[in-house]
């Protein structure tokens, strides 16, 4: 079993690979295909000829493009994302500071949000099939799938920031001192993201654990005398984790790009914002290594989804 | 009541809510089950016979209520009794065995798994050794090769033939006093139904307990059965013998059943497989 | 099948249609140009004249709302478009076709698919720079594959019932088989598509806006109107309150009804 497993595990993570390596040249080609070149726009239109020239020098940009993609792959493979053009200073500590930050928000925002969705769902299971509580759940994951977070984080900021006054508008985590200091700024960029995500992992949890409970194999570890804890945590929730699960890992894919936007809405120092300010700025390495790391987490997080879900379920362990 | 009967039905009425609302499922049924006796139920499906075998386990459920009548297993009022004492017989002294035994075994589960929690709540004074070798023996009675690797398998891994006798095992592993087998050979092929029969005659001379055998087929109750009833719209319209039942129905209903069913090539079956 | 909607669909649709008619008349219905800028009138409440104020140059809110919301249906439905027309095709084509063209260009969706959209599309407006047809085909070719996956599925789930064979055995052609038998089955399927991608373009699409890379003035973009609004929200809450709702009560609509046509679909199934 634990062989098939390995073997499962080995070929996802194979094809993990690949799709960081595909990521990879299209975000560099991507780059490439930028109108006029990096130096150019770098400099602006009035920059000298002889600037120019010991710009493209510097960036290597005489090389043709294949091989230049080759370096900054063999860099990035040694630690190496190059040097920021705005901050002329490697890439490589700004990505990791901004990322640590992007971890620590979504890893806090999605502590929060697996075990409140699926108790929340695991709660209204108890609840009757098209019930009130199925009409309010309805209602609310509707509110969430079509409000976009940024609507929902900016009323978070002008209720309970600027008009109440309990939490700091922006997420400045970098400035604040003491965890209880970070707490507070982190707690409005959290809810924001739990907003978006909560209703869909709730329903799916619900909907699998009706399922479950009128399946014939709760009906007869009851009627074989089990006790109900027994019935509900060996029988029961196993299996209705594997749709959860699959919502979680959805989300969590979410999180990557909705991230991004919640970091701009909170002003937070995240890889997200790094990201899109780069853009701003054209600064091509720091896109370029903001863009794979994002990516790579993306795939990192389907690929611990795909495993989860092999774990809980034996029918794709086993054959 | 006398001492040898082991279930006793007294004028049970229960109704079951679709749709359109409440609608009598079982009317007036009374029925007793002796202790070592095999008795065939026989009815088409929505009969209530299905119903009847949930209720010998004192199942509720909220589309279900009882109207009138009680059902006592070895005295016990199965509706009246705390919801632990009747717990504590299911699995341990009734045995259930539904007509899908395949999804009636939680997928994320082992078998040994589900033998062994099984044992361990209704045994706790057994060893853990001793609790695998019960779990051994009992897949070893119901025919599951290699036993051992048995244990550590997922039902999945299994022909449903084989989740069907996984089920029986199940039921059997705790020795209870009644066997409820809820069509257990629907949906088999003749072969695999015919195995099963046999397996089951073995069952009942090596063990001393009592079967509910519920069917849609009225020839299979011949070949396993002492007494039989038969169910037509939540009645028991007729119960005897089971040789007379079949040879001599005396209702009209089970006579069309008995003429719409004639299994010449099932009995010649049963014979081929009792010979080997 | 339409007899069977949910009264829900029914409203969403209605919702949707109400956003179209008023976008297509904005230029009549707007009491002010989009970008006329009324000086010294900035942070105006809601009047007789602005009935939603004004914004922080001293814009009409009500009349950037509406011209912003032709040119948010404008290009998530172009978006939307592209993407099911597109997906449609390739997964008609490859359910019926299968073997290995099937395989080969599903393990490349795959691939495509592990790139997170909202990078892929700031990675490329960003690089070529911001322009309405330049977000439409990029956010149109993002949800090709999702596209392409579900109505690869729904032709195969009728790829193999017995008109289809049917229509085989009687020798007709591949088109005609596509026309005639294939397309009305995964018909709903393409409305279905078309109502959700329409949905996920407008969120997308205002989230681009909002990060700075929508549609380039003078078109009022909600996103970018949120995005202005929400530095001086203090002020006034109307130029970010006014969009939002808008943008969230266009989503909901769509999402309310393709719910509805997917259950009247599962009916139908049944």
């Amino acid at each position: 079993m634990t062989r098939a497993l390995l073997r499962l595990i080995g070929a996802r993570l194979l094809l993990s690979g690949l799709s960081l390596l595909a990521v990879s040249a299209i975000v560099f080609a991507v780059m490439e295909a930028l109108p006029g070149d990096t130096a150019q726009r770098l400099l602006g239109r009035d920059a000298t000829v002889q600037a120019l020239a010991v710009l493209r020098a510097q960036l290597h940009l005489e090389q043709p493009a294949w091989a230049r993609y080759g370096d900054w792959l063999g860099g990035v493979l040694h630690g190496d994302f190059g040097t920021s053009l705005v901050a002329r200073r490697p890439v490589l500590p700004y990505i990791a500071g901004h990322f640590g930050y992007s971890l620590l928000l979504g890893g806090l925002a999605l502590a929060l949000h697996i075990p409140l969705s699926v108790s929340l769902g695991l709660f209204g299971a108890a609840t009757r099939r098209d019930g009130p509580i199925d009409a309010m759940i309805s209602a609310v994951a509707l509110l969430g799938m079509s409000a976009p977070e940024f609507v929902i984080g900016i009323f978070l900021v002008s209720i309970l920031a600027t008009t109440l006054g309990w939490f700091p508008p922006l997420a400045l985590i970098d400035q604040a001192h003491g965890p209880l200091e970070v707490a507070r700024t982190l707690l409005l960029p959290v809810l924001t993201l739990n907003f978006a995500m909560t209703a869909y992992v709730l329903r799916q949890t619900r909907n699998a654990m009706f399922d479950v409970l009128r399946s014939d194999y709760v009906r007869l570890a009851v009627l074989r005398g089990l006790p109900p804890r027994h019935v509900l945590l060996r029988h029961a929730l196993p299996n209705a984790l594997a749709p959860a699960i699959n919502a979680i890992a959805l989300n969590a894919g979410w999180l990557v790009g909705g991230i991004v936007v919640v970091e701009v809405v909170f002003n937070y120092p995240g890889l997200g914002r790094l990201l899109v300010e780069s853009i701003s700025f054209h600064d091509v390495p720091m896109v370029l290594g903001a863009a794979l790391v994002l990516s790579a987490t993306y795939i990192a997080i389907n690929l611990a989804a795909d495993v989860a879900l092999m774990l809980l379920t034996p029918k794709l362990l086993v054959r | 009541m006398t001492a040898t009967d082991l279930v006793r039905v007294e004028r049970l009425s229960a109704d079951y809510r679709d749709g359109a609302g409440w609608r009598p499922v079982l009317r007036d049924v009374s029925l007793t089950i002796r202790a070592g006796e095999v008795l065939g139920l026989a009815g088409e499906s929505g009969s209530g016979k299905s119903t009847l075998a949930a209720l010998l386990l004192g199942e509720t459920m909220p589309e279900r209520r009882i109207r009138a009548g009680h059902v006592r297993f070895g005295g016990i009022d199965l509706f009246a009794a705390p919801r632990d004492t009747v717990q504590a017989l299911r699995g341990r002294r009734i045995g259930f065995v539904p007509q899908n035994g395949g999804a009636s075994l939680t997928p994320t589960m082992r078998i040994g798994g589900l033998l062994r929690s099984l044992l361990r709540h209704h045994r706790p004074e057994l060893s853990s050794r001793d609790v695998g070798v019960r779990a051994e023996r009992v897949l070893a009675e119901v025919g599951i090769p290699d036993p051992p690797a048995a244990l550590r398998r997922f039902p999945h891994q299994f022909s449903g033939g084989q989740q069907q006798r996984i089920a029986l095992a199940l039921a059997l592993a705790c020795e209870p006093d009644l066997l409820v087998l809820d069509e257990p050979t629907t949906g088999q092929d003749a072969v695999i139904r015919q195995a099963m029969l046999a397996l089951l005659r073995a069952i009942r001379r090596e063990r001393h307990l009592s079967i509910l055998f519920v069917t849609h087929d009225l020839a299979t109750l011949a070949q396993l059965c002492d007494r039989a009833a038969v169910m037509y719209q939540g009645e028991i319209v007729e119960t005897g013998p089971a040789p007379d039942v079949i040879e001599r129905p005396s209702h009209t209903y089970t006579r069309k059943l008995m003429a719409a069913l004639p299994r010449m090539d099932d009995a010649a079956l049963a014979d081929r497989v009792a010979a080997q | 099948m339409a007899r069977r909607l949910p009264r829900t669909a029914w409203f969403g649709a209605a919702v949707v249609v109400a956003y179209a008619v008023l976008s297509v008349a904005a230029p009549w219905l707007a009491p002010h140009a989009p970008d006329e800028v009324f000086v010294g009138g900035t942070f105006e409440p809601p009047s007789a004249e602005f009935w939603l104020g004004t914004d922080n140059l001293g814009r009409d809110v009500l009349s950037r709302v509406l011209y912003g919301g032709r040119t948010v249906l404008l290009l998530a439905g172009s978006a939307s478009a592209i993407s099911v027309a597109v997906g449609g095709i390739l997964g008609m084509f490859l359910g019926l076709r299968r073997g290995v063209v099937d395989q080969a260009v599903m393990r490349l969706l795959d691939v495509a698919m592990s790139v997170p959209p909202i990078i892929f599309a700031l990675l490329l407006i960003g690089a070529l720079g911001p322009s309405a047809p330049l977000i439409v085909l990029v956010v149109g070719l993002l949800f090709v594959p999702n596209v392409t996956r579900v109505i690869r599925a729904a032709t195969l789930s009728v790829a193999g019932e017995d008109f289809i064979l049917a229509a085989r055995a009687r020798g007709e052609s591949r088109a005609a088989i596509v026309l005639r038998e294939l397309l009305p089955n995964v018909a709903g399927a393409l409305i279905t598509e078309v109502s959700i991608r329409t949905g996920f373009a407008a969120i997308f699409i205002s989230g681009l806006g909002f990060l700075g890379f929508g549609p380039p003035p003078p078109a009022p973009d909600w996103g970018i109107m949120i995005n202005e609004g929400r530095s001086t929200i203090d002020a006034s809450v109307w130029p970010v309150v006014a969009p939002a709702v808008c943008l969230a009560l266009l989503v909901m609509s769509l999402n309310l009804f393709t719910d509805g046509v997917g259950r009247a679909i599962d009916r139908t199934a049944r």
